[in-house]
Parts: structure tokens; sequence; C-alpha cells
């Protein structure tokens, strides 16, 4: 793996911090009281049942929602001022799939912003992108239309530009939503990958099993910060249930959700 | 040399010469423009533009300025319009879109029905004037043309990252607002030339039926627009030459024969065309559909 | 309440009170005037026949039009004040042969009045029109002596709807009808100063055939191709007129002030010859100019022929 270790080039003291967070759209308050330093090296997983504001807090954190009280800070900056730490995965849903690119082309649009007005992109911007594609596994893929993709292979290349982003805060919506086993297995591979580089991932997630697993820290949300703190602390019946409500249903062996999503 | 003389004869009229460089110009810019209206679903925006125009060009006739930068402005105008009305989220930007357009057009009737006297370049704004195109006029779309392809060639990343996906171009601090009413401005200057040759109610037409022929023949963005421009300068030149052996007015012919091409395509396009997906469907042992999904 | 003296002086100052109602009503309604006889009021549709109707009326009788100097009569749009001017309307006078078809009629309508319409056209030999103008060319002023039996027929209609000033409308259009006299003379004299082959008229739209059938001239073509500026040209067409032009020689080719001088000049251009922009066709001009009555439109409309084409 050739990209950069992140550990050794950024100072250190938290890469994020939400400060009394709230966050509104058309007077309705998606979410508020939240307050969390996340540190670089750490996988933290953001769970909460639906609509209980995780999209609505992560589009805060890249910039896309304004916030509505309080602060957040990234290595210290604006949101929206640090666009160049963050990798960003956001939910299919709102992508315009039918438009004619290709896969590299997708991964390529990583660097967009960090090109800059007017300038094309050269041969190093190529490069990165295909080693993007490498590391999620779609390198066949690349002259293939995204429209033709099946969905897990779109979340992979999606992930792909994510990281030709190459910034140490990595956000991801849903990563691990409706896609297959495999797509399932390297994505979480490539999570450990960049945690183990010093990057921070921060990733929104249903599936208790794997945010059990994966995540060093969890940020429990139910429309405001139920609890956050490493995962053997959190993840316990009592916050579960704060942050899920009746839609939890605990059995000796794990977790399950009644929402349908499972 | 019946052929070549066939050809060649009209081309000996300047005001011909003139009309084909015109319609081809027009057509290519309508192409590569109209790609992004076709892929962005902005067919009703094109036709919101085509409208807007219109008063610009009722009082810039009013003022005795120039007709083609009074539509321009208006243009503009109702491109700020439409993306400053659609921020207000109980506004969809169907509704925005519509406002805005039909209460332009309806200004520009009302301040035509206050004029006394005869407007002269109004009849012509409303069903094109090719064949009346001055050198200044053909000028003016080179012009045009330059600054809009230049535009879309060096926005290009920009353009596609914002269409493709909005949100993640704003999360990644691209001025999404802002492109997006970039491309309106560069709709509106595409329209206002080409009004030139087919008038208000064809230039939708110009937009659109060439790109959609463009996406039946290819899935590529580049290759759409340049197939969309060849498409579009084709029926350009084609429908002057039938305005000429036809005696049939020009740009009415100019239309049919872009959508003469979009038929053609529909039916016989290789891979998207409906007698090619009938043929693969009855012959055996094919796996129709030659882009399956893999798992 | 008491009844007596009390009452009977309310009693009265409800009458006069009344009274004094009915009588403003009566002093407020339309039409009533302080004792002066009703002038008659005519209104005319285009700009050459307002005029015509003026030189007979003269001060006896009111005349207004309805159409604007410069703009097109084929496909006028009628306007909310044109619809009040028809209501209070006593006659309405017409150029006929179907040049007010698209617009009069529904007008009229929308008024919903029956007011005596004269069509001055009657009497006038109409040359063909076409596929626009199913009932022939409308443009008949443009031969003088059809201008003379127009007048003939508003002196005719004026006479009938207004009696008293029979007299005065007689002798205006006598007058009148002398001046036409002498303006179709002049225009004879004009011409024949041309050479004979310079006599080739080429013009926005066929409105000129009168004019060329009566002194003498050529109409080799027009930019489109109908009697109605309402067609639409084509490139073949262009194409043609263009080898036309040059091979009958015309000096010069002439576009109305009331159409798309566009094409005309590109024909111009192309053919090599003047391009005059100012000739009178559809319309009068405005006041003030070279042609706000039919006369003078008349003399301008041919000195500029014959100084393009000498």
């Amino acid at each position: 793996m050739a990209e950069l270790s992140f550990l050794s080039s950024r100072p250190r003291g938290p890469a994020v911090e939400f400060s009394d967070v709230a966050v509104a759209y058309n007077d309705y308050v998606a979410v508020q009281d939240v307050t969390a330093a996340l540190h670089p090296g750490t996988i933290v997983g953001l769970l909460g049942p639906n609509g209980a504001g995780k999209t609505t807090l992560l589009r805060a954190l890249v910039g896309v929602l304004p916030v509505a009280h309080g602060t957040i800070r990234i290595h210290d900056t604006a949101p929206r001022e640090a666009w160049h730490h963050l990798s960003y995965l956001p939910q299919q849903e709102e992508v315009n799939w039918d438009f004619p690119v290709s896969v590299f082309d997708v991964a390529l649009m990583g660097r967009v912003r960090a090109l800059g007005w007017l300038s094309l992109p050269r041969a190093e911007d190529r490069r990165r992108a295909e080693r993007a594609l490498g590391r999620v596994g779609m390198e066949d893929f690349a002259a293939r239309q995204v429209g033709q993709l099946s969905r897990g292979q779109r979340q992979r290349v999606l992930l792909a530009r994510a990281l030709v982003q190459d910034g140490d805060v990595v956000i991801l919506d849903e990563p691990l939503a409706g896609v297959d086993t495999t797509t399932q297995e390297a994505v979480i591979g490539l999570l450990h990958e960049l945690r183990d580089q010093g990057a921070l991932v921060l990733m929104s997630t249903h599936d208790l099993a794997v945010a059990a697993d994966v995540c060093d820290q969890l940020l429990c949300l139910n429309r405001r910060l139920i609890a956050s703190g490493p995962t053997r602390t959190v993840f316990v019946p009592d916050v579960l249930r704060a942050t899920y409500g009746s839609t939890l249903a605990i059995f000796s062996e794990g977790v399950a959700i009644h929402d349908g999503r499972r | 040399m019946a052929a070549v003389d066939a050809v060649l004869t009209p081309l000996q009229l300047g005001f011909l010469q003139r009309g084909m460089l015109e319609a081809v110009l027009i057509g290519v810019l309508c192409g590569i423009i109209g790609t992004y209206v076709v892929l962005r679903r902005m067919a009703f925006l094109g036709d919101a533009m085509a409208h807007a125009v219109f008063p610009g060009i009722v009082i810039a006739f009013l003022l005795r300025v120039d007709l083609l930068l009074g539509g321009l402005a208006f243009g503009i105008l109702t491109a700020l319009g439409i993306g400053t009305v659609s921020q207000n989220r109980r506004v969809s930007a169907d509704s925005a879109i519509g406002v805005l357009f039909v209460g332009a057009f309806a200004l520009g009737v009302v301040l035509i029905s206050s004029i006394r006297s005869y407007v002269r370049d109004l009849a012509s704004i409303l069903l094109g004037d090719i064949l009346g195109v001055t050198a200044q006029d053909v000028g003016l779309t080179m012009a045009v043309g330059c600054l809009v392809l230049a535009a879309v060639f060096l926005f290009h990343k920009e353009l596609s990252l914002v269409s493709f996906d909005r949100d993640m171009a704003d999360a990644m601090g691209l001025p999404v607002a802002a492109l997006d009413i970039g491309l309106l401005v560069l709709l509106s200057l595409v329209v206002i030339v080409s009004i030139q040759a087919v008038g208000t109610i064809l230039v939708l037409a110009m937009l659109i039926t060439p790109a959609a022929t463009a996406r039946l023949l290819t899935e590529r963005l580049v290759p759409t627009m340049v197939i969309a421009a060849a498409v579009g300068a084709l029926s350009g030149v084609a429908g002057l030459y039938a305005s000429y052996y036809l005696n049939v007015a020009s740009g009415g012919a100019i239309v049919l024969v872009a959508t003469a091409f979009f038929f053609l395509a529909w039916l016989f396009a290789p891979r998207y065309g409906l007698v090619g997906r009938r043929l693969r469907r009855s012959l055996p042992g094919v796996v129709h559909g030659a882009v399956g999904r893999l798992p | 309440m008491r009844l007596g003296p009390a009452r009977s002086v309310r009693q009265r100052w409800t009458v006069l009170i009344a009274c004094l109602l009915v009588c403003g009503v009566a002093v407020a309604s339309p039409g009533v005037g302080t004792g002066a006889p009703h002038q008659l009021r005519i209104v005319a549709t285009t700009t050459q026949v307002a005029d015509l109707a003026r030189n007979v009326a003269g001060t006896a009788a009111h005349v207004e039009g309805i159409l604007p100097a410069n703009v097109d009569p084929h496909d006028y749009e009628a306007v909310p004040g044109d619809l009040e001017k028809i209501a209070s309307a006593d006659l309405i006078v017409e150029n006929g042969a179907g040049m007010e078809d698209a617009w009069l009629v529904g007008l009229l309508q929308s008024a919903h009045r029956r007011v005596r319409v004269v069509d001055t056209s009657r009497g006038v030999a109409l040359l063909p029109g076409s596929r626009e103008s199913p009932k022939g060319d409308p443009h008949i002023w443009f031969a003088v002596p059809n201008a003379a039996q127009m007048v003939v027929n508003i002196r005719d209609a004026l006479v009938f709807a207004d009696r008293t000033h029979a007299a005065e409308y007689r002798a205006a259009a006598a007058r009148y009808v002398g001046q036409l006299d002498a303006l179709d003379k002049y225009i004879f004299t004009q011409i024949a100063t041309l050479p004979r082959e310079r006599r080739k008229l080429v013009t926005s739209h066929d409105a000129l055939s009168y004019y060329t059938g009566r002194y003498g001239l050529t109409l080799v073509g027009a930019v489109i191709p109908s009697t109605s500026t309402e067609a639409q040209t084509s490139a073949q067409h262009l194409a043609q007129l263009v080898a036309l032009i040059r091979s009958q020689r015309v000096k010069a080719i002439f576009l109305e002030t009331s159409v798309n001088p566009k094409l005309g000049q590109q024909i111009g251009r192309e053919a090599g010859v003047r391009v005059i922009t100012t000739l009178y066709g559809d319309t009068l001009g405005p006041a003030g100019s070279p042609g706000d009555t039919y006369i003078k439109m008349m003399r301008y409309d041919t000195d500029l022929i014959v100084s393009a084409l000498r």
C-alpha cells in the first residue's frame, strides 16, 4: 500500500470536535446536544434508528448543512474550510446513476477539488484513481459505465472515490447498507487499513453486530446524543434501549432491531 | 455529376452560405448544451429559457438596444430567479421554473400589446429567420460558440461531478448553486443565438432531439456530446437544402430533419434500437442485453 | 310618531330629493347633449379608409380610425379601446375585399352591436388574390380610380345616414375626387419619365398589383409570395427571386414600412441592388410623416419609385 500514513503528518489532539451541536432544517431540530471528541486512529460508529439524525449530523460535519447551535471543528477548522481533510462516502440514493460516467471517471472525481479550477487531471491523479480501484477490487471494471453496476459494485466505486480524496477524516454514511457479504468484508478490511494508517473513520450503521465488532468507539443518537465512548462501555443493553426504544430485541447471542432492516 | 451539382448550387448564394454556417454552428452548440439538458432532465428548464428570453427581446426593442442582448439579460435574470426562488424549500424546482418563465412570457405579451406600431423583428423571433442572417449574426454566433465550448471544456470535471452527485460536489466544497446557474447562463446564450435559426417555439427541439438521438447510440458522455453536435449540424444543413429544393419554411424543415434522425436511431440503433432488440430476442442461445449485471 | 304637518314636510322633502336624483341621472346619461345636435360618429378601419372618410366628412361628422400607422392590417389584433370606439359608432367604414376579415367580425360580435358597415370596395373590380386572401387582392386603393370609387361609396353612406349635411358631403366628395383626378394624372406623368425596361418592381409582398396594373409597371416578384404578410418564405423562393432580379435587371427593391425588412435586405445584398425601406404599402404613415394622407402617400411612393428606378 502506497498511501500516506497520516499519523506522522498530522498534529495530535482531536481530529473532530462536536461542541453542543444542534442541526435543524425548516424549523425541525433533527439532532441536538451532540458533544464529542473523536481522535485519529479510531473507528467510530454512529448508531441510531431511522430518523435519529445520523445522516443529518454527518452532512453537517462535511459542511453541507449549517449548524444551528454549537460548533463542529475538524482539526480546529470549520468544516467547509477543512475539505482537504475529508474523504466522504454519501448514501447512494441521491446519485444520478444514469449519468454516463465510467467507474474510472467516478474514482477520479475524488480529485476535483484538489485539482482546483481549470486544471486537467494529470498522470499522478490517474494513478491514484487506479490504486483506489485496486483497493476496492474494481480495477477490472474501470471502463464500465456506472449505470450497469450492481448495488455492491456501486458502493465500492463510491468508496474508491472517497479513497482518492485521501482525507484523514473518513466519513461513511451507511457504507454497508444493502451490500453483499463480499463487499461488506472488503469494506471492513479497508476501514481497518485506514484506521491503522492513522485516519479517523466515522461511519453510521444499522448493523449492530458490525458496530460492536469493528468500531472502537460509538456515538448513539436518537435525535440527541444518548451516549458516546468506547464500545465496551457504550454497547450495553441500557444504552441500546435508550437509543432504539421499543424497536430493539435483545437476545443472549446479540441484538436485533425490529424495524425491518435485517 | 448531378449530385455534386445539387449540393453546390445552393451554396453559390451568399445568404445560403451564411445560413448553412449558422445552422452548423447552432446545431453544434445546441447538441453540446442539449446533452446536459437531457442528462440532467432539464427539458422543462430548456423550454423555460426559450420563453423567458422573449420579454427581454421586447424590452430591448422598446429601449432600442440590441435585441439579442436584451434577450440574454432576461435569460440570465430568469436563471438567477429560478435558482434563488427554489432555494426556499416550499417551492420545488418545477414550480419555480413554471412560475418564473410563464410570468416572464406574460410580461412580454403585455408589453407587446402596449406597442401600437409594428414590431419589426418579432415575427422572426418567434419562428426563426435563418435565411436573414448577416455576417454579423454569424460572427456573434461564433463568438458565443467559442465562449460556450470553452466553458464546457474548462469546467468539464466540475460539471460532471455536480451532475452525477450534487451532494458530493457540495461536500467537497464546490459552489453547486453557482455551477447550476452557470449552466443556465450558458443555456440562455445558446438559446438566444439559436432563436435566430428556428425561433423560440422550435429551439427546444434543437436542444433535446439531437442529444436524445445521441443517447440511443452511445453510453459515454463525450461521445454523446459529439454525436449530438453532429446530428444537430447535419439537421441544420439538411433542413436548409430541403427549404431550397422543396420550397418549405427553413426553421420547421430543420426541426423535422432532426426528429427524423431521432426516429431512425430509435428504430435502428445497434444496441438500443427497437429492431436490434427484437432481433436479439428472437435469436436462440443469445444472452440478450449485452450489459448484464455481474454479482 | 306624529302625523300632520311634520309628516307632510318629510313627504315634500322626499319628493324633492327623488326629483333631483332623476334629473341628475337624466343629465348624466350619455348621448344627451346640452342641446347641440348629434354629430355623426364614423369609425374607419384602415388608415387609408380613415383618411378618405375624413375628406368626405369634413367638419360635419367625426371620423375615428382603428388601425394606427405602421401596423399591419392583415393580422391586426384588436384592443379594448377599439371596442369602445365601435360601441359608440354610428357607422363603420371598412376597406372590404377581405382586408379586415381576420378581425373585424370578431370585434363587432364582441361589441354586441348592429352597426351599419360600409364596404368601400363595392363597385371596384378586384384582382385575383392568393391562398391567404381568397376573396381577392385587397389593396384596392393603389389605383386612384378605385380610391375615387371608395370615396363615392363613403359619400353615399354618409348622405344616407345624415341627411342634414348631405349637401356638405356631396361638395366635399366632389372637391376631393377632383384632387384624386389630378393625382392620377400626376402618377401617369411621373411613370412616363421612366424608360420602359426600368419599369420593374420588387416589393415585400404583393401589395402593389393595382398600382402596377394601372400605371404600367411590372411586378417582377415579392419577398413574401402572397398578398398577405402572414405567409412564410423558403430558401427556394428567395433564390428564385434573386435570380429573377438579376435576369430582369431590376434596379432597386422596395420594402414596405410595415413588414420585416431583414429578408428583403438579404435579397438586396445577394442580388446587388438598392434596397429602399420606406415605401408605404399596407398603411399610411404617422402624422407628420411624408405619407400621412392618402394623396401625400401616393405621391411619395411614386416619387420614390421613379427616382430609384430612373
